[in-house]
């Protein structure tokens, strides 16, 4: 597909087919998030540095 | 074997022993290495393994980050920690902070190595000495080798991390000579070491510094002044608890760094006794830093510019009233 966009000039419909899609992943991202919970502030310092407390 | 050589052997065992270790850098292939570090690996492993890389310090550590992302093990070579600064975006905005911003999804298991430091007249945009810099940014592991022992180990340690890790090589020591043990092995990378006990003052340093306090060391005792020398071996973490144990057996404190004292490692390393060795400590802690200025080509400018060890030994005495 990406080929194809290089080379030649994609129908519009396929862009807006790819828009759509795109479109509608950012909108299940959002609402995921919106769904989501606040990490508590104790975890402030968490992931700075992997957890190899099991090593 | 030198350390330039140890740092050589802990690669090659590194390459022999992970398909996923490479090495990347400009001029570590064909050319051997801007320091002869990567000499002869080419031959052995070939161009997939060491791999010259445009002269590009923000690209070829974002490749790096980015090939360590996807399950690799690159050992990012930049030709001295000055060229660092152009990478600096790809060091600290995505290799240092990844793991955080992901929530623990995306590690960075990469290794940088640098050339660092001054003494070699390469003059002020080559002299640098910024690993203090980096060990002020959380989520990577800042490392200073002093010795044959640890430019080996550390390197093979380091490839282990699933963090990042930099490793700052003092290019003074490369042609240091000295044994490396037929088992030698990774070493520990969050511990300073005692590389002379002493019972009047500490001195505590790193990299190039630790030999000219040793030696300084050598001197003052025979000045009757014995002095304690640790090797932080790590900037970034700092062993706390082994400086402040030879704080409190010792009472004075003189840090020798040869990078800038304003906003330095040395700092930091102050102001942590202050707050946790306070009511230990005789006199306030002292620091021997590298002159504010950039780093001056001529010479004897230079040695002026960088810690000696008679300039070691005067600060020593101004702390010592009684040996004055």
């Amino acid at each position: 597909m990406i080929q194809r966009i290089a080379q030649e000039k994609p129908a519009e419909e396929e862009v807006a087919e790819l828009e759509r899609q795109v479109a509608k992943e950012v909108d299940q991202a959002i609402a995921f998030a919106d769904a989501g919970t606040l990490e508590p502030v104790e975890d402030l310092t968490r992931f700075v540095y992997s957890d190899r407390s099991h090593v | 074997m030198t350390f330039r050589e140890a740092i050589r052997e802990a690669m090659r065992k590194a390459l022999a022993a992970d398909d996923r270790v490479f090495l990347m850098g400009e001029d570590v292939g064909r050319y051997g290495g801007c320091f002869a570090v990567s000499k002869g690996l080419l031959a052995e492993f070939g161009p997939e393994r060491i791999r010259d890389t445009p002269l590009s310090e923000s690209a070829f550590v974002g490749a790096g980050i980015g090939a360590s992302l996807g399950g690799m093990r690159p050992i990012v070579e930049i030709m001295t920690s000055n060229f660092s600064l152009l990478a600096l975006d790809q060091i600290m905005n995505n290799a240092a902070t990844l793991l955080h911003m992901s929530g623990g999804q995306f590690n960075v298991p990469v290794v940088i190595r640098m050339a660092t430091g001054g003494g070699r007249q390469l003059a002020a945009q080559h002299s640098h000495s910024l690993e203090g810099w980096y060990a002020h940014i959380p989520g990577i592991k800042v490392l200073t080798p002093a010795t044959i022992e640890d430019g080996h180990g550390m390197l093979l340690t380091a490839l282990q991390d699933p963090d990042p890790v930099l490793i700052f090589e003092n290019a003074l020591l490369y042609n240091m000579e000295g044994e490396l043990p037929a088992n030698a092995g990774p070493v520990e990378i969050d511990r300073a070491r005692i590389r002379r006990p002493g019972r009047d003052i500490t001195l505590i340093t790193y990299a190039a510094g630790l030999w000219t306090s040793l030696a300084a060391a050598k001197k003052l005792a025979e000045k009757g002044i014995e002095a304690e020398v640790i090797d932080l071996r790590t900037l970034r973490p700092l062993d706390d608890r082994t400086l402040v144990e030879s704080v409190s057996r010792t009472h004075r404190v003189l840090i020798v760094d040869e990078s800038w004292r304003s906003g330095g490692i040395s700092a930091e390393i102050s102001a942590r006794l202050m707050e946790q060795a306070f009511y230990e400590l005789d006199a306030p802690v002292a620091r021997l830093c590298g002159a504010e200025v950039p780093m001056p080509y001529a010479a004897h400018l230079e040695r002026a510019a960088l810690p000696q060890v008679e300039t070691v030994i005067a600060a020593v005495e101004r702390m010592m009233p009684a040996h004055g």
